[in-house]
């Protein structure tokens, strides 16, 4: 499974500490990678989809309008979200080792 | 929503545009996305969707087939026959028939025929000053004359045998053909005096070592000498009207001459181009007018002969395009049977599946999202048995290429390539909806509740079961039409090779034709003395007890049929006399075994100064001179102008022999001979009786008493009467073969599909069994009922398929020579033959019908 797509774990990213909705999910990975992913409608669902039915996510019922879904992290979605996370920290510390970058920045 | 956006959500499945289409929406104008941007995103996402079903659906088909590995097997074979079949016939079909004739423009190129009123025109039977004639029709352009020539060609001191063709030099104009080094020939060398060929890559590849300056080069064919002028192109074809593709070895220039002895000599063949515009119907029209002329100008040449012209393809093509239709129909039979059965295996296998699918629809599947998958199960077993099919079909063609080069022109262009293949793919998508269809409809749309109810098995299974029996109906039906097909073909082949030859079969060995040294041809006496040496040579060898000399080849590969006339007759227009034409030495009638019926055979007294005499054959007689006495009737052939009878006028006829076969497929043709020592022609072949010595050792003596007598000329190729037969009925024995192969595949598929459905039903009413049983049915009532269901099911497919058989066997008629193409006993035998192995094919699971035990039966409630 591992490692995750870049979207998949930005999208994962965005619900971490607590539920969106689909418009907020796409304008919050765009400002955190400084607009280097974009998510269009279709692509951000196609991923909402699948990751809902691969119980990483569910939907919530927050809200009033029955079309407008907020999505939050299941504990199996948290767990790979942190699995992805670790493996990212381990080659950043890698990254450090070989003074790819500053070691005290 | 903006419309944009409606129509690239329409590519996304339903599920899906359902679900998040409005959001999307929402987002788009939220975010103040691009329209565009959004729309093209969506679509992508929409195929990506879609593709992530299939894969899905096909993982999941994949292992669910690893499961049932008997099952995969079976299907995978069924489908690898019957797509395997289909792509070997189309590889055969589109490289010779599709495919156009390698020449330029193809379709206006047309061969001349020359016939007599009331008989069958033939491809060569023109004369050297006919296409001069010819040229001069408005419809036509250019006219080329061919002969087949071949022999020895002696360059640098070392001979060796070559194919080759004497041609009117527009041959190469006619046909679009260049030359790769040098030049073609051209209307100049066709002057007296000039001697320049053409020869092929091969010879200048084998023979010259490819030396570009073999241009200009001396070499002497058959003692000839003659200036090579020009290589042609790698594997260039020659077109020989009566029948081949060929390439030859060389080409020499025939002159252009019209004088009426050149009129007389009947054996070239020709074809011309078509003018622009002009049709086939107005060239027939002017060559009518033409031969009307001609006859007038020269009646004992032309008397009652029609010229006229047919498109090349059917001349050249036409033969092997007609069986290989039939052929391509029968392979088409063949999937469709196979379909039918693998329809009828994932059916049965998919209803056992009943609760599974309605609790799946019931949690929300669509029935089209389960058609879907059953549609890639079948597709996957369909391709999975196309590979296999392929690698048949490439074994196939290899182990058949014998067989396909001596049966079919231009054999060696056979090969699977892109189109094939293309071909392959389309039928495995036929096949997969066609075997589809089926368990798709059996499906339909059981609701949870009776399914559960009927306890796993199935629903609605008296119309599943109906469904099934239709289409064992239809495989019956067309195993049938196929069975029968290949059965009139079986008997008329066996009534081919079985007609009398009217010639002795075991023993004869006999050369193809030689042409004579030219040099030595000066006097009709060089000609005369190089033909009593050979024969006298022959004569002494070993083992030999006749030997003789003949113009024509026993089994006729050069037919010379010409116009006669018979002194004091007269015969109403139309059925004027007409015969096939042959000169031999005395000893020729012995050495064949064919009978004389009345008066003598020739000797060594019948010269050029001798009195003309000439001999019939009975099928002569009959036709000719009914009611006469034939012994002293005086007959004179059209193309007798180089014989003793030239001068006298007219030859006697001192004897009446039995009929020998010129062609198997038609009544023996009325005959005359006439001594060779009167008539000595420039070219001749050997034929020896000798049965005591092996074929092989005479041949090779036959091929030294030509090096001892003609050591200029490379000695020919022989043939036994077997071979010959078997050469004369190749194409004949390769559909036969085909057509047999194809009814038994059919036949064991109708039978396993048979043996299927009845098993799957036995399986599916054992409670009822049961209970009958328990109720005092006995065993054979419980028999009777299973095969009686199967004669029913057998008798319907045996109905329509006689149907079928009926109309395909008259599509064939033209191919069965004398058979009838309703011939009951075939239609009997076949009929009789599906009913027996349908019985027995629902024999075994009629038996286990059988023994249900009552207590077995209950215990699955």
């Amino acid at each position: 499974m591992l490692p995750l797509g870049a979207s998949a774990f930005h999208i994962l990213l965005a619900i971490a500490d607590g539920e969106r909705n689909g418009a907020t999910i796409a304008a919050e990975v765009e400002d955190e990678t400084r607009g280097g992913i974009r998510l269009m409608p279709g692509a951000l669902y196609r991923y909402l989809k699948q990751m809902l039915a691969d119980g990483w996510i569910a939907e919530t019922a927050l809200s009033d309008d029955a079309r407008c879904k907020y999505y939050r992290l299941t504990a199996w979605g948290r767990s790979i979200a942190q699995a992805e996370a670790r493996r990212l920290e381990s080659v950043v510390r890698r990254a450090r080792e070989r003074r790819l970058l500053d070691v005290g920045a | 929503m903006p419309l944009l956006l409606r129509f690239a959500l329409s590519f996304c499945p339903a599920e899906f545009r359902l679900e998040y289409g409005e959001q999307i929406a929402a987002d788009v104008r939220e975010r103040r996305l691009s329209l565009i941007a959004a729309a093209l995103d969506v679509l992508l996402q929409g195929v990506l969707l879609r593709f992530d079903t299939f894969a899905g659906d096909a993982t999941y088909a994949l292992r669910r087939l690893r499961k049932a590995p008997l099952f995969v097997s079976i299907v995978v074979l069924t489908f690898a026959l019957g797509i395997g079949a289909n792509v070997a016939v189309f590889t055969v079909l589109n490289a010779v028939v599709l495919k156009p004739l390698p020449f330029k423009d193809p379709n206006g190129i047309v061969v001349i025929l020359d016939g007599v009123r009331g008989g069958a025109p033939v491809p060569d039977n023109l004369s050297l000053a006919d296409p001069l004639d010819i040229r001069a029709m408005p419809a036509l352009t250019a006219t080329a004359a061919l002969g087949n020539d071949g022999g020895t060609m002696l360059a640098g001191g070392k001979p060796f045998a070559i194919s080759g063709f004497d041609v009117i030099p527009e041959y190469f104009a006619v046909l679009g053909i260049k030359a790769e080094i040098g030049r073609v020939l051209a209307p100049a060398d066709a002057a007296p005096g000039v001697q320049n060929i053409v020869i092929s890559d091969k010879v200048w590849r084998t023979d010259f070592a490819a030396d570009p300056s073999v241009i200009g080069e001396m070499v002497r064919v058959n003692d000839v000498p003659e200036r090579i002028v020009g290589v042609l192109k790698p594997q260039q074809p020659a077109l020989d009207p009566s029948g081949s593709l060929d390439p030859q070895d060389y080409y020499a220039a025939l002159p252009e001459r019209a004088t009426v002895d050149d009129r007389g000599r009947r054996f070239y063949s020709g074809f011309a181009r078509l003018a622009p515009g002009a049709t086939i119907a107005q060239a027939n029209g002017q060559l009518a007018i033409l031969s009307a002329r001609l006859e007038r100008q020269y009646p004992k040449i032309y008397h009652n002969h029609i010229l006229s012209v047919v498109p090349v393809r059917s001349v050249l093509l036409g033969k092997a395009a007609s069986v290989l239709w039939i052929v391509f129909a029968a392979v088409i039979g063949i999937l469709l049977i196979a379909c039918a059965n693998v329809g009828n295996m994932l059916g049965a296998r998919w209803s056992t599946r009943d609760r599974e699918l309605a609790v799946r629809r019931a949690l929300g599947a669509s029935s089209r999202r389960i058609g879907a998958q059953l549609l890639i199960e079948a597709g996957l077993l369909a391709f999975i048995g196309s590979l296999a099919g392929v690698a048949l079909a490439y074994g196939g063609l290899l182990v058949l290429s014998d067989l396909l080069t001596d049966a079919l022109p231009r054999a060696s262009t056979i090969t699977i390539d892109a189109l094939s293949l293309l071909y392959a793919a389309v039928t495995v998508v036929a096949s997969t909806l066609l075997a589809g269809i089926s368990p798709m409809l059996s499906l339909g749309n059981p609701d949870l509740q009776t399914v559960l109810k009927s306890a796993g098995r199935g629903g609605d299974a008296s119309s599943r079961h109906r469904l099934r029996s239709t289409l064992v109906v239809l495989e019956i039906a067309l195993a049938l039409a196929l069975v029968v097909v290949s059965g009139l073909t079986v008997r008329s082949f066996i009534e081919l090779v079985s007609t009398p030859l009217g010639i002795r079969s075991e023993g004869v060995v006999a050369s193809a034709p030689t042409t004579l040294p030219e040099p030595n041809l000066g006097t009709r006496i060089a000609r005369a003395v190089m033909q009593r040496q050979l024969l006298a040579h022959l004569q002494t060898l070993p083992g030999v007890q006749f030997a003789a000399l003949s113009v024509q080849y026993p089994l006729g590969d050069i037919t010379m049929r010409t116009s006669t006339w018979i002194l004091g007759r007269t015969y109403a227009p139309g059925s004027e006399p007409n015969a096939s034409d042959n000169a031999v030495t005395p000893d020729y009638f012995r050495v064949l075994g064919i009978p004389l019926m009345r008066g003598r055979v020739f000797t060594l007294a019948d010269t050029m100064n001798g009195a003309p005499v000439a001999i019939v054959n009975e099928a002569f007689v009959n036709k000719y001179l009914q009611g006469t006495s034939p012994i002293g009737a005086r007959i004179r052939g059209a193309a007798w102008t180089g014989t003793a009878v030239r001068k006298a006028g007219w030859a006697q006829i001192v004897g009446v022999v039995g009929d020998e076969r010129d062609n198997l497929a038609a009544p023996p043709y009325p005959e005359f001979y006439i001594p060779m020592a009167q008539a000595p022609a420039a070219y001749t072949c050997a034929i020896v009786y000798a049965p005591t010595v092996d074929s092989s050792v005479i041949s090779r003596e036959m091929k030294g008493a030509f090096a001892a007598t003609l050591p200029s000329v490379q000695p020919p190729n022989t043939f036994t009467v077997r071979q010959l037969v078997a050469s004369r009925t190749a194409q004949a024995r390769f559909a036969t073969l085909l057509l047999l192969t194809l009814a038994c595949i059919a036949l064991a598929l109708a039978l396993s599909g048979i043996f299927g459905v009845v098993s799957f039903s036995v399986t599916q009413r054992s409670r009822e069994f049961g209970v009958r049983m328990a109720l005092g049915a006995t065993e054979p009532a419980v028999l009777a009922d299973v095969l009686r269901r199967t004669l029913v099911t057998t008798a319907i497919g045996v109905a329509i398929g006689l149907v079928i058989a009926a109309l395909a066997a008259r599509a064939i008629a033209s191919q069965l020579g004398s058979l009838s193409p309703f011939d009951p006993m075939t239609f009997g035998v076949v009929v009789l033959l599906i009913f027996c192995s349908a019985t027995l094919a629902s024999l075994h699971p009629a038996l286990r019908a059988t023994r249900v035990q009552p207590v077995d039966a209950l215990r699955y409630e």
